[in-house]
């Protein structure tokens, strides 16, 4: 948001119409009280608040139809967009609508989630498709659906190093709670990012809270073996896959990080 | 009733990792099955070793050659959820449509609104570039960069179906001796009793990689919580 300030600004001297008008109806006091009076004031100072920001984000939308729902939230600063329609839309933020969001297909956080922990136990192929289609269609707010049947899936793991109970995070919540913690987590079914770290070579460290570095998911982690590790309870390195990284592929040091295909 | 019911549970888990297609994602359920250029099979985020820019990538269409397209009645979507210092969540997208395979449209928006968008012809490796410069994106076909021995996974599955009754405790957690769990660990390890193999050597993927200035995503507080989704068009 504060590096599209400029860009914002700039967009604002011709057309100030969109500065407080779209969609700016956030409760980030800042932004949108600055907008509002941005819009209240002539074109020329109005434009050089925090308006930018605003303008820059609601400009494409403001311009194609969004300007009724600014003017309920905006209040003055919709009201004002109305009147600075004479500005014609400026290069920085006229950007054309987005897209709205219809029925949801595939979803996906951490590797493997869905493939090995939802519905193994389910014999019948249809009822097991309909629950990988259901956890597909759900997103990370629903995780308290699928704590059980991870739960059930992580204790046919637990004892394949002869061990069972020393699952990562087994009785975590309190005793007796068995392997709940862990398939919360695991439900919940998203990739944490430390945005202030910069070393990325370590995949759950968030979830581990691992300190410095940005957890995640790199092109190289070997996302396997470290499943395996939590999945059996045995120490990393002991149960392996013994494919340590992708031969023909790869992690680039630069952008876009992928490999050029195969063939 | 339960013990034979969890035995074939353990059975199963393995199962369902050793079909050919098999990867972090790939090919799990019906629905995607039936479109795989909405099916994902990896999603992967990190950030630039400054910590100035998060990098993403969503990858889909197992198996994808040169014939295979992105849909053009899919937004391919990267929701990114800023987490504060009270576990409060706010939320941020990326959301990319394709005109063709060779035109695309990404928009990052929050609750104010797009905050900033690109378009144009991301198959360059260089990337498209937003006018501010906040926003990098490419997509097209590359190597798929998941690895793994499902071979093994395979002939550790076969073991345990030989095994017997594994005698599993009241959660479900079977009994394995050292013999077998040695056994088993070794046939994870290894591929047709030799060295391990990847079994992904040579696929490919559909792949929409983004690189964003972290401005756009963390203003609440430092920790963000990614999950890629394909949804249908409007």
């Amino acid at each position: 948001m504060k590096l599209l300030n400029i860009a914002g600004l700039m967009m604002l001297a011709s057309s100030l119409a969109l500065v407080g008008c779209g969609d700016d109806d956030d409760g980030g006091g800042g932004k949108s009280g600055s907008g509002g009076s941005a819009g209240t004031s002539s074109a020329g100072t109005g434009g050089t608040g925090n308006g930018g920001s605003g303008g820059t984000g609601n400009g494409g939308s403001g311009g194609t139809g969004n300007a009724g729902a600014g003017g309920t939230t905006g209040g003055s600063g919709g009201s004002s967009g109305s009147a600075g329609t004479g500005g014609t839309g400026g290069t920085g933020g006229n950007f054309p609508a987005a897209p709205t969001l219809g029925a949801q297909i595939d979803r996906m956080g951490r590797p493997a989630v869905n493939t090995a922990l939802i519905s193994p136990l389910e014999a019948d192929t249809t009822a097991k498709g309909m629950a990988k289609d259901g956890f597909n269609a759900k997103t990370p707010a629903d995780y308290n659906d699928f704590v059980t049947p991870i739960s059930q899936s992580l204790a046919a793991y637990d004892g394949l190093d002869t061990n069972c109970g020393n699952q990562s995070q087994y009785e975590a919540a309190g005793a007796g709670t068995g392997y709940a913690a862990l398939a919360s987590i695991l439900a919940f079914d998203v990739l944490k990012v430390d945005t202030s770290a910069g070393t990325c070579d370590q995949f759950l460290a968030v979830e581990l809270n691992v300190t410095g570095k940005c957890g995640g998911r790199t092109l190289t982690m070997d996302v396997i073996d470290s499943s395996y590790s939590v999945l059996t309870g045995a120490d990393p390195g002991v149960v392996t896959d013994g494919v340590a990284s992708d031969v023909d592929g790869g992690q680039t040091a630069t952008f876009p990080f992928l490999a050029p295909p195969t063939n | 009733m339960k013990r034979p019911l969890v035995m074939t549970g353990l059975v199963a888990v393995l199962a369902t990792a050793t079909s050919g297609a098999w990867a972090a994602d790939h090919t799990d359920a019906p629905a995607t099955t039936a479109d795989p250029a909405a099916d994902i099979t990896d999603v992967y985020a990190w950030m630039e070793s400054d910590a100035s820019k998060l990098n993403l990538v969503m990858n889909v269409f197992p198996a994808a050659d040169m014939t295979s397209n992105f849909s053009t009645s899919v937004v391919y979507a990267f929701h990114v959820m800023n987490v504060d210092a009270n576990a409060n969540r706010t939320n941020h997208d990326v959301l990319c449509t394709f005109a063709s395979g060779t035109s695309v449209q990404c928009w990052v928006t929050d609750a104010n609104g797009t905050q900033d968008y690109v378009t144009g012809d991301p198959t360059a490796t260089a990337g498209i570039d937003s006018a501010s410069g906040a926003v990098k994106v490419f997509a097209g076909l590359r190597n798929d960069p998941f690895f793994f021995n499902a071979a093994g996974f395979g002939a550790a599955l076969g073991a345990v179906a030989g095994a017997g009754n594994l005698n599993p405790n009241s959660e479900g957690c079977p009994t394995v001796d050292a013999t077998l769990s040695g056994q088993l660990v070794g046939l994870l390890s290894s591929t047709n009793g030799g060295a391990a193999v990847d079994s992904f050597a040579g696929a490919n993927v559909l792949s929409i990689v983004v690189q964003l200035d972290k401005t756009l995503v963390n203003a609440d507080g430092a920790v963000v919580e990614i999950w890629g989704a394909t949804h249908a068009t409007n």
